[in-house]
């Protein structure tokens, strides 16, 4: 919705200090988008059509769209949702208001485009599917919630979204790379005197946002007048022809709550990767290249652990529907390691029985035991949990007391898995019966000596 | 905008050593006489508490602390006799630690902050939002839902980038560093620093009917915000406006949809006064208080746009209008989130608006149509209720009040290139419709 401040407005609005006050311009004409349409007629829209023609053809991708579904969001008068139809693409086009140009040509057209008027945020709920391609072509600096707009339009893509945003710095960004992005917030009529104009970034702004959304890799298009373009890929780019060994992957745990569940309700879900290069060597977060679901996802942070492998963390893809998910890992040169997996939104279930094998002392490994003095670490082994498995659903009790688990780990050859514990500072020495219940089921009680 | 080493600057606000080896971040005075040493002194707890603009007594008042870390600010409050909720994202051994050795009967709960709106927690007289603005990924949205959740005031307290000299800079647009990793404090999940004036302004576009700024401190900035207005003066100095129409922006009709991200409401009212500017407008929608964005002047009258407050319940709202040095305005309402509940309709007569001729109308460069129909639900309105001629909508410019036999007046408008002669004329509301014939001259 472009709302334009009216010329009696008593408002002193400050300055249009970003100037770009095209309204009038675009009043004049009638139409933002230009057309030629197959008999040859033009309409003359504020953007030339060579112009459009430009920048569709910067975008990385297929010419032939066959097969391939495009959502374009924010369409207009709808020359990128035609254009994208005309190269074979099934399009999907919406509006947070109906405009009355756009349903004209897909008249003339013929045009088989679906064109919805939905609000930007009602997008995920509308079951509208998934797209392997996203425009998002001047649409984010219209929104209140920039982050978020950029998560729900990489939980839309399945490859790629071309995002064009309005940007501050587009002719000066090369010139503070050292500093930090920033973005301006325009609470009035800042911005082009226009009132639903909320932020405006740095294209280095624009590139991080970009990435945080959940986009595997960010590449900048292009950066001039005020304007910049970014192709956004959910996947990594393949792995070289000739690729190294792989990773080996050991374990992926949810680094808000130990196990393999997760949850797409929490705005920020992190994967915790534990992994060995095969040979050894030293690791960035820029090697990595972790794949969720098909999706890759970057590394937040990589470090070496005392036992020498390494640990990393990712962002859990946005958007996950429920259900099990592949998780394998590749370093830029080598090809993916073994298939590890996570459930996303799944509930635990009531297991039959839980048996507990061994209760040993976190440190010194004395069997029935643990001490204080250690620093009250307690180890145990139990079978019978389902695969997965989320220390918010297991519950160890000495006496009373809980434990708080600190690592759940999968199911070894044996048919057990370890889980490790700390037991409360208070807990009173002495003997006390051992439990671990689970989804409304439980063990049997063991007796377990605090020293 | 940042300067050359700003990330360097931003690195050394780095507090996660002295508070691992304190072991906690609020610092506390127990009944028994122990006291726990914190990253933050009692002192400075105590100070910034006084400095929020609320009642010593909070007996009756119900109190949301989001992000309570230890606990002290929902304790403090709870002992001035709020009834406290306090809330986290993961569960801290050291605020259930103090809230078993004060007996303390604060509901204690855990969740992510988006999973706040519903949790069917209710609304809170006063909220506390200290320290989370910063962590948190969509602040706008968050400030938005914090204001849906307050009744009366929130204390929003965050890191700011520039406490110490932002009044030098007020003229310029605000701004937010945002952060990808770990450039503020080292610490991964900081993710914006607005400037004091950008959190000022997200504060106001959040909702909140007034917003004031309380103070700066160490990398940090208070502001409380108002969800009513203040008290509309004993003895007004000038006449109360004369509100014409309340309506949705969007869509001219009386309902809105708390589902849009947007929602503006448009007031046109008379006012006896030489200007109208948006500081001296009033709105308020049942208790909650609205800014206005901007006013237009149009033919004799003012028209104010304001942005609809979030955490609106589904239902009629009651809304009304004044000056600042006026009285109220007679009531409107408007209709949130309400279903469509359209009986049977049925349409009593169609007339030529001008000339009042029965069954026909008369168009020029444009006509114009009344017709009076029954069994619309109470929230009909200008956007809900279709008018067709043959297969062609018409722009609904009137919905009027029903009258004694339970009909309403509809004005609709008909376009100079309509089709001459006899044809239907179809006014449809929810999943019901009638028609009657129509001859177009």
């Amino acid at each position: 919705m472009t709302v334009q401040v009216p010329e009696n407005s008593t408002k002193t609005a400050p300055a249009s200090a970003r100037g770009l006050d095209f309204s009038q311009d675009l009043l004049a004409k009638g139409w933002y988008h230009s057309f030629e349409f197959p008999d040859g007629s033009v309409i003359d829209g504020y953007m030339p059509l060579a112009v459009q023609r430009e920048r569709y053809a910067r975008y990385p991708i297929p010419l032939d769209l066959h097969g391939k579904r495009v959502l374009d969001v924010g369409a207009w008068d709808g020359w990128f949702s035609f254009e994208a139809e005309r190269h074979g693409a099934s399009v999907t086009a919406i509006d947070c208001v109906e405009i009355p140009t756009f349903l004209q040509v897909h008249r003339r057209l013929e045009s088989k485009a679906d064109y919805k008027v939905l609000d930007f945020y009602e997008l995920p709920a509308a079951g509208i599917g998934k797209f392997d391609i996203v425009f998002f072509l001047g649409v984010l600096y219209h929104l209140r919630h920039p982050l978020l707009a950029l998560e729900i339009v990489c939980g839309l893509t399945t490859d790629v979204a071309i995002v064009e945003s309005f940007v501050i710095d587009a002719e000066t960004w090369k010139e503070h790379q050292d500093k930090i992005p920033t973005l301006e917030f325009y609470e009035n009529f800042e911005l082009g005197n226009q009132y639903d104009n909320w932020s405006g970034l740095t294209v280095a702004c624009l590139l991080a946002m970009c990435r945080a959304a959940g986009f595997a890799r960010v590449e900048l298009m292009y950066a001039g007048g005020n304007y910049a373009g970014v192709a956004c890929f959910r996947k990594w780019e393949e792995p070289p022809a000739q690729p190294a060994t792989p990773p080996q992957l050991l374990f992926v745990s949810n680094t808000r709550t130990p196990g393999n569940c997760f949850s797409s309700r929490k705005s920020e879900e992190y994967l915790e990767c534990v992994f060995r290069p095969v040979p050894d060597r030293e690791i960035r977060p820029a090697d990595l290249r972790l794949e969720v679901a098909g999706f890759g996802t970057r590394a937040i942070y990589a470090q070496r652990r005392e036992d020498g492998a390494w640990a990393a963390s990712f962002r859990l893809p946005p958007a996950l529907d429920p259900a099990w998910y592949p998780v394998r890992l590749r370093l830029a040169d080598t090809g993916f390691s073994n298939e590890l997996r996570i459930a996303v939104d799944f509930p635990a279930l009531t297991p039959n029985q839980i048996v507990i094998k061994d209760v040993c002392d976190g440190r010194s490994w004395d069997r029935g035991q643990v001490s204080h003095e250690n620093g009250g670490f307690v180890s145990f082994w139990v079978s019978g949990l389902p695969e997965n498995r989320s220390a918010l659903d297991v519950r160890a009790t000495l006496g009373d007391f809980p434990l708080q688990i600190t690592w759940i780990g999968p199911d070894e050859s044996s048919g057990y898995c370890q889980i490790n514990a700390k037991i409360p500072p208070d807990l009173p020495k002495g003997s006390h019966a051992f439990r671990v219940r689970y989804a409304g089921a439980s063990s049997e009680a063991q007796p377990v000596k605090v020293l | 905008m940042s300067s050359p080493g700003a990330i360097e600057a931003r690195r050394r606000i780095d507090f996660s050593k002295e508070l691992a080896a304190k072991g906690w971040y609020h610092s506390f005075e127990l009944p028994d006489g122990t006291a726990i040493d914190g990253f933050m002194t009692v002192a400075q707890q105590k100070r910034r508490y006084a400095q929020f603009p609320i009642p010593d007594d909070l007996r009756g008042k119900r109190l949301l602390d989001i992000g309570a870390w230890d606990g002290w600010f929902s304790f403090e409050a709870e002992r001035h006799g709020a009834d406290v909720t306090a809330l986290d994202c993961v569960e801290l051994p050291t605020f259930r630690d103090i809230r078993a050795r004060l007996q303390s009967k604060v509901d204690y709960r855990i969740m992510d902050f988006y999973e706040l709106p519903s949790a069917g927690l209710g609304k809170f007289d006063i909220v506390f939002f200290l320290g989370v603005l910063y962590h948190i990924r969509h602040p706008l949205l968050a400030l938005e839902i914090v204001c849906g959740l307050t009744r009366d005031v929130a204390i929003v307290d965050s890191f700011v980038t520039d406490p110490d000299d932002w009044r030098e800079h007020a003229g310029e647009i605000p701004s937010m560093e945002f952060y990808e990793l770990d450039e503020l404090g080292n610490q991964f999940g900081n993710w914006f620093g607005p400037s004091v004036a950008c959190l000022i302004g997200m504060c106001r576009t959040a909702g909140f009917a007034r917003v004031e700024f309380l103070g700066t401190g160490d990398h940090h900035a208070v502001v409380a915000c108002y969800r009513k207005w203040e008290p509309a003066p004993a003895e007004p100095s000038e006449e109360a406006p004369d509100v014409l129409t309340v309506e949705n922006a969007r869509t001219n009709g009386i309902n809105f949809s708390t589902r849009k991200s947007e929602e503006y409401i448009s007031c046109v009212f008379r006012a006896n006064r030489e200007s109208v500017t948006p500081g001296i407008l009033r709105l308020e929608m049942d208790e909650f208080g609205a800014a206005a964005l901007f006013v237009t002047a149009e033919e004799g009258a003012w028209r104010g746009t304001f942005f609809l407050p979030p955490g609106l319940d589904p239902g009629w709202h009651r809304v009304r209008l004044r000056f600042a040095d006026s009285g109220w305005s007679r009531e409107f309402r408007i209709a949130v989130d309400m279903p469509l509940a359209a009986g049977r309709i049925e349409l009593k007569g169609v007339y030529d608006g001008v000339t009042w001729t029965k069954g026909e109308v008369r168009v020029g460069e444009r006509g114009f149509v009344s017709c009076w129909a029954r069994g619309l639900p109470e929230n009909a309105d200008r956007a809900n209720v279709r008018v067709l001629l043959g297969t062609r909508r018409l722009q609904v410019n009137y919905v009027g009040e029903p009258n004694a036999e339970g009909f309403r007046q509809i004005n609709a408008e008909v376009p100079g290139d309509a089709g001459r002669g006899e044809q239907e004329l179809r006014l449809e509301c929810g999943e019901q419709s009638h028609s009657l014939a129509l001859v177009v001259r």
